[in-house]
């Protein structure tokens, strides 16, 4: 239940042991229930119950944590972001208020915000700048959505409270950051591509063979699954054992190494590392 | 402990935190030991308290948490349980509190308490930095006027940024850290970038 589109209303209370007045703000179909977690909060004493809406503004502003812009007032609706609509602010004239209390169920009125995260980096996109790959994801953002881009990245956008000559360093600092990591993400790619995949033929018995492919762990697949897709392919038995070298080996039994290969071929096209070689050799049984 | 720490003559040791522990800093897959189904009995249990450390999602736990949902329970390295409701982390836990997720607060930024950073401090933050005190009181850093405890889970946010980048606990009440206004004054459980934003199954 989200408390959007509602008025919430102050609902003047006084409990028997305390001759101070005090309003609840609860939504209206809620009235009966008695507010969980309550806040004290003074407020300046004013005689009448119009609150004075300055002062809630400013108090709305430290319970939601939402800045100036977004809690407005106008006349005595309170107008708080897009999130709650509006606060009607109601009562009885009679009633002097001092404190007021403010329950949380005011601030539940919250349905679920959408954060949009960058494709590349998975941060919000604000903190793309941020992030390892920078560039990339600025290029992302462009395609994906044109209006957002260029709201966070044109030249007005930034307001810091920190010098410039601070955020020239920051920047810079940045900057490294990401021209390293640009660097290493080169290097690795590299690596990737010089790296190879060998399926050995394994002898069992006379003419029965397994089949063993090393060298996946590099291609950040899951050797399980990987094991398993082959097992129900080839209708046989398959694993991940650990070799010789202690790492990780997908083991088929059965001769279909052929198979696999242009399996393996076919996945790694997927992945545009065509240059990665494929070998295939077999092994005799000591 | 305290005591034993004291020496001689010297009355009040001031304890720095020596062992801040960073929970995801590194966090994969590997560091998960066991995965369970929990049982709608505890997880109704799970989430009283999780209303109860945090009120304010007392009407939307249900949609949070639909009864028919599946919450699985990790148990992970350093006893951090993760626990997750239709695959996606919500809560986490190291000792009794239960932790909420960065996705989860982003959903729901509004619910719990929160702090601000200043820009300079962004960087570091998102390295798994914990949070000095003048980071928190300096010209673009927010702090509310008045005083959260010590030991609460806040939520850190920054300057110009709208949403949250961290979650983590105070270890000096806000008061304090405008007065003494040095050393670490939120320890970061989770950030932007750690291995449990990063977790994917």
């Amino acid at each position: 239940m989200t408390l959007q589109n509602h008025a919430v209303v102050l609902v003047p209370v006084q409990p028997a042991h305390d001759p101070r007045r005090r309003f609840v703000v609860v939504h209206p179909q809620r009235r009966h229930r008695q507010p969980v977690g309550m806040q004290l909060v003074d407020l300046d004493a004013s005689d009448s119950v119009k609150v004075d809406c300055e002062r809630f503004q400013q108090l709305f502003q430290v319970y939601s944590g939402h800045g100036a812009r977004q809690v407005q007032h106008v006349d005595n609706i309170l107008q708080i972001g897009d999130l709650w609509t509006q606060f009607e602010i109601q009562g009885s004239t009679a009633v002097k208020k001092k404190f007021i209390f403010i329950s949380h169920i005011s601030m539940s009125a919250v349905s679920p915000v959408q954060v949009k995260y960058c494709g590349v980096c998975s941060f919000p996109v604000e903190f793309c700048e941020f992030g390892k790959k920078f560039k990339k994801c600025k290029a992302w953002l462009e395609e994906d959505d044109p209006e957002l881009y260029k709201k966070l990245y044109s030249e007005s956008a930034h307001n810091s409270s920190l010098s410039s000559e601070k955020e020239a360093k920051i920047s810079e600092s940045l900057a490294k950051m990401q021209l390293k990591e640009e660097r290493k993400l080169e290097r690795e790619l590299q690596s990737l591509k010089s790296s190879r995949v060998l399926i050995k033929r394994i002898q069992r018995t006379k003419h029965k063979h397994v089949i063993a492919i090393a060298g996946l762990e590099v291609f950040d697949v899951d050797m399980k699954k990987m094991a398993k897709t082959f097992a129900s392919k080839f209708a046989t038995g398959a694993s991940v054992t650990k070799n010789a070298e202690k790492k990780d080996e997908v083991v088929i039994q059965g001769d279909v190494g052929d198979e696999v290969e242009t399996y393996i071929l076919g996945l790694l096209k997927d992945k545009g590392l065509e240059d990665v070689k494929v070998e295939q050799v077999s092994e005799k049984r000591k | 402990m305290e005591s034993f720490l004291n020496f001689g003559d010297v009355d009040e040791v001031e304890l720095m935190p020596l062992f801040l522990f960073l929970m995801f800093k590194k966090f994969s897959k590997e560091d998960i030991h066991t995965r369970s189904n929990v049982k709608s009995s505890v997880q109704r249990g799970l989430k009283t308290k999780f209303v109860e450390q945090y009120p304010g999602f007392e009407p939307i736990i249900d949609e949070l948490v639909p009864k028919k949902s599946t919450v699985q329970h990790y148990k992970c390295e350093d006893k951090i349980q993760l626990y997750l409701v239709d695959g996606e982390v919500l809560f986490y836990q190291k000792f009794d509190e239960l932790l909420p997720s960065l996705k989860l607060v982003h959903k729901y930024p509004t619910l719990f308490p929160r702090v601000q950073v200043d820009r300079g401090a962004i960087k570091f933050v998102l390295s798994g930095a914990n949070i000095m005190c003048p980071g928190l009181t300096s010209k673009g850093g927010w702090l509310p006027e008045e005083n959260i405890p010590k030991d609460t889970t806040v939520v850190v946010y920054a300057e110009g940024k709208e949403h949250a980048l961290a979650v983590g606990k105070l270890l000096m009440s806000t008061d304090e850290i405008k007065s003494v206004n040095k050393d670490i004054g939120i320890e970061l459980y989770h950030y932007l970038g750690d291995g449990l934003w990063n977790f994917r199954e």
